[in-house]
């Protein structure tokens, strides 16, 4: 064999050493053996930053248009408003006919209540009369009101007639201002022969005033109830809102009366009553509106204009500010009214057709107020797209609050299972986790505080959390610094949250 | 989108493990071929050097270099008994420098040839197909990458690895000159076509994890270039199909360059060859599909604001409005967040010069041993190993060689063949027998198999 030719030993010590290299591939089974076969990194990712102020955050409650800003301090404010059901007839105008004979006859005014009218402007009615003649040939017929005038002309009836006959004429007295004297008037009549102008005897002349009305009525009449119905008003807001203790500082109760009639009215209210949501009822006390609260009226020289009444009752005049504590989801009230047919000492009043009468309540709750506990409620439905929990070894959510709000809060979420039940919560205790502002002793926010909170899940809860079909979200408030006093929520206010997620995972690196 | 993040993390820590693992399988620094005997690619290594034979003709060789200069799998795994391995990567990234070099490079050479010019001169014709890619990460991103970045909350954190992945052609035309018997010297002179081509010019890239909410943000100043038929976009890898790049554009094509080697060979002794070279020396003009992303600035990803822009909190209030609030594209958006800028611009990349000091004594014919000292520049850093070489022959046929190379913190043993039958020849050298031996070990690999066809030796000449 040539040295340098193939020999089969040679080949073999060749082929051992490449064969060496084979044994790298026993490394592909390492994986298999490797023990922890986890990885667990822990990611940090900002999940939001967002500010919003209080404008923004009530914007949508079911207060509505009823939170208004004053100086931008928030307001809830509720209106409402009755009138009487009817005018108030306080003397009824009847039909009236007599027979006169008199050339000159004094004729009662068309009312038998006792009233004692003194001046009527007729909005309709007529003055009918039938005359009843034997003579032959041609007449004329005067029939005159002397006492009934508009623009400066007498009511008065000129009629040509020829007899003998029974005529019958109707003068409308719309629009004649009629004033009586001892709750009488006058009514004139002649018959004038055209023949030769002499006046000459009627046999009959049946007068009457029918379908009378009036714009205007003078006088003195009888005293009148006036029932004004009763009215709730709704609160919705409070609907939600559950509170262990909350007292606004200065809620108001304002009662704005109009009268445009010319008499007396005495108000009372004979119910005031609120009712929170589980319909405990708590009773306004106060001793002007019970008692009965003298009107504003126009005099008959104010005839045409309205008279206004204010009454407001706050926390110094009644037991308003106690009541408001219930958190009032109804408010009741019902007053009743009685009208004066005089006025003080014997002065005669009026009323006109467009006489009207309304009371209008406005209720003031300026959101300057402490509260402990106050419990705010919402449920949606859960369909986060939440991490596999084998994957996963704790959450934590790490919630940045800069809060220029004076509130502390704390957030609760409680997860539901399909039957309503609570599987579990985000967190234990009730401690606010978003601290309120710093205040000043007015009430005032003076800088925004800065909180940090931690909130952890573990894949306990994530599972519980997963598995729940909705989410109970359960904010409850306190007013910062509850020994201070009161605090003013105002539209300028903002809350800043921020919140960052952390995630530890543990990963099958073989898989 | 949480899981397709931690995918693409899973995916990049397996791959580096792999890489590792890999690395450990085939090693090189190419110590074998420059010191084994008759070998045609000792001239890759220094042109001066001359073979004993008269004509060789290189049908093929293919070898792959790969280095982790971090750890290892040993540092990673520790035996616990049985067949278990206790993971241990927090203390094996605790290990690592603040910048760790990933080199892995390769080349299929052939065909080739040489030819000795009377009993003075050389000359040859090599071609080649050559990859060299590394990766310089700072320790910190692999933490980032393994520990999450909630182990880096309020720290800046430096992750921009610097890299430069290249891959060309070259042919190369030597030539060798013995001056006088003691002193030879030759040269090679390289065409190069540059197929594909990602480095860095820039990389520094920090990111932050901020304390407040763990906002995201990166501080960079990152410039990336690409060039080749692949018409890469870096900011967008993730849709990147190789499968668009028809094979027919990777041939030799519109990116050029030129380098050249030159070498040095004293022999005070007959017994005693004293060789340096410097390999590599030029470069590649990127022209083609030649694309240039900067990012430079701060750029951030904060959170979501989910009020903004709306008229109301809507349906279900605040809370829920905030708890909708799920970071989808949370990658997607801070990568995007970066800004890179693209520019067309061609560019100049160098190659990785190799600088080569050895000696070679063969103090009786059948036993030689050698010294290599080997500079590497890759990137802006330079690497030194330092080898010692020892071999026997068996016969003529075979030659078995030993080596042991030190540096890059990496003590390799390697372990070299060569082997003719008639003509043919054939070699395996591999810088790093440990890595077979014992792969959890080691940081390094490098191997090397060659086949050609000689003719002409001269009988009782020595080989190297």
């Amino acid at each position: 064999m040539q040295p340098n030719q193939f020999s089969p030993p040679t080949w073999r010590l060749f082929f051992m050493t490449a064969c060496l290299f084979l044994t790298s591939c026993q490394l592909a089974e390492l994986t298999d053996q490797i023990e922890p076969d986890t990885w667990e990194p822990s990611l940090a990712i900002p999940v939001f930053d967002t500010e919003i102020d209080l404008s923004e955050l009530l914007n949508g409650n079911p207060a509505g248009e009823n939170l208004q800003t004053e100086n931008g301090l928030f307001v809830l404010i509720y209106r409402d408003s009755v009138r009487f059901e009817e005018v108030p007839v306080v003397a009824f105008a009847e039909d009236i006919t007599q027979f006169v004979i008199d050339t000159l006859s004094f004729i009662p005014a068309p009312f038998s209540q006792g009233e004692i009218v003194q001046r009527i402007v007729y909005k309709t009615g007529t003055l009918d009369y039938t005359l009843f003649t034997s003579l032959t040939g041609s007449y004329t017929l005067e029939v005159e009101i002397p006492d009934a005038t508009q623009a400066g002309q007498t009511l008065k009836g000129t009629h040509a007639v020829t007899g003998p006959g029974t005529f019958t004429f109707s003068l409308p007295m719309q629009g004649y201002d009629l004033v009586l004297d001892s709750g009488f008037f006058r009514l004139r009549h002649h018959l004038y022969d055209q023949s030769n102008g002499m006046e000459v005897d009627v046999d009959s002349l049946e007068v009457g005033m029918n379908n009378s009305s009036f714009y205007y009525l003078e006088g003195l009449f009888s005293d009148y109830p006036l029932n004004l119905p009763a009215t709730d008003i709704e609160i919705p807001i409070f609907e939600t809102l559950r509170a262990d203790r909350i007292k606004l500082a200065d809620p108001e109760l304002t009662f704005t009366f109009e009268n445009s009639f010319g008499f007396p009215v005495k108000l009372q209210v004979d119910e005031f009553s609120l009712f929170d949501a589980a319909g405990n009822k708590r009773s306004l006390q106060e001793s002007v509106l019970s008692q009965g609260l003298d009107l504003n009226y126009p005099t008959v020289s104010e005839a045409g204009t309205t008279a206004i009444t204010d009454y407001t009752l706050d926390k110094n005049n009644s037991n308003l500010q106690e009541v408001f504590s219930v958190l009032p989801t109804l408010v009741r009230y019902d007053m009743d009214a009685f009208a004066s047919g005089k006025g003080p000492n014997e002065t005669p009043i009026f009323l006109t057709d467009t006489s009207d009468m309304a009371a209008y309540i406005e209720m003031r709750l300026p959101l300057f107020m402490e509260t402990e506990n106050l419990v705010l409620l919402d449920t949606f439905d859960q369909t986060f797209d939440w991490p596999e929990t084998d994957e996963v070894k704790n959450i934590e959510f790490k919630l940045v609050s800069d809060n220029g709000l004076p509130l502390d809060m704390d957030l609760q979420m409680l997860f539901l299972d399909g039957q309503g039940q609570v599987v579990d919560s985000l967190k234990e205790g009730n401690t606010p986790i978003i601290l309120g502002a710093n205040m000043d002793g007015n009430g005032e926010v003076v800088s925004s505080r800065v909180s940090n909170a931690f909130i952890s899940l573990s894949p306990d809860r994530l599972n519980n959390l997963r598995q729940s079909s909705k989410i109970v979200v359960k904010t409850t408030v306190f007013t910062t610094d509850l020994s201070n006093g009161p605090v003013k929520l105002k539209d300028t206010y903002k809350l800043g949250l921020k919140m960052g997620l952390k995630i530890d995972l543990a990963l099958d690196i073989t898989d | 989108m949480q899981k397709h993040f931690l995918n693409i993390y899973t995916h990049i820590i397996l791959l580096g493990l792999g890489l590792s693992i890999g690395s450990t399988a085939q090693a090189q620094m190419g110590i074998g071929e420059h010191f084994l005997p008759r070998l045609y690619s000792s001239t890759f290594t220094n042109p001066a050097f001359q073979q004993d034979s008269r004509f060789q003709l290189l049908l093929g060789s293919g070898g792959l270099f790969a280095l982790h200069e971090g750890f290892n799998l040993g540092d990673i795994l520790t035996a616990t008994g049985g067949n278990t391995y206790e993971l241990d990567m927090d203390g094996a990234i605790n290990a690592l420098d603040a910048n760790n070099l990933l080199a892995i490079s390769g080349s299929v050479t052939g065909p080739g040839a040489v030819l000795r010019i009377g009993t003075k001169g050389q000359i040859g014709l090599s071609t080649a197909v050559r990859t060299q890619n590394h990766i310089l990460y700072p320790k910190d991103a692999l933490g980032l990458l393994w520990r999450g970045n909630g182990a880096y909350i309020g720290e800046d954190v430096q992750v921009g690895p610097a890299m430069d992945f290249t891959t060309f052609g070259e042919v190369g035309l030597s030539f060798s000159w013995e001056i006088i018997k003691q002193i030879k010297v030759g040269a090679r002179v390289k065409y190069l076509s540059g197929i594909q081509h990602i480095s860095t010019e820039e990389s520094n890239l920090t990111f932050r994890t901020d304390t407040t909410i763990y906002g995201l943000s990166f501080t960079s100043d990152y410039r990336i270039r690409t060039s080749g038929p692949a018409a890469i976009d870096p900011t967008d890898i993730q849709n990147f199909d190789p499968g668009n790049v028809a094979p027919s554009s990777l041939s030799f094509g519109g990116n050029s360059g030129f380098a050249f080697d030159l070498g040095l060979e004293v022999r005070p002794m007959e017994n005693l060859r004293i060789g340096a070279s410097i390999q590599d020396v030029g470069s590649i003009n990127w022209d083609q599909n030649a694309r240039n992303f900067h990012s430079q600035g701060t750029f951030a990803y904060g959170a979501v604001d989910p009020l903004k822009g709306q008229d109301s909190l809507g349906e279900g209030g605040i809370v829920q409005r905030l708890l909708n609030v799920v970071p989808e594209g949370l990658l997607d958006s801070v990568i995007g967040s970066l800004g890179f800028a693209e520019e067309q611009k061609n560019f100049s990349a160098p190659l990785r010069r190799k600088f080569n000091v050895s000696a070679f004594w063969e103090p009786i014919p059948v036993i030689g041993v050698g010294a290599m000292y080997q500079n590497m520049t890759i990137g802006d850093r330079s690497y030194q190993l330092t080898s010692l070489f020892a071999s026997v022959k068996v016969g003529r046929a075979l030659t078995l060689g030993l080596s042991y190379t030190g540096g890059m913190k990496a003590n390799m043993v390697g372990f070299h063949t060569r082997m003719n039958a008639g003509p043919l020849q054939v070699y395996i050298s591999a810088d790093n027998i440990l890595g077979v031996v014992s792969p959890l070990n080691a940081n390094s690999g490098h191997i090397r198999i060659g086949t050609a066809l000689t003719f002409g030796n001269p009988k009782g000449k020595s080989g190297a």
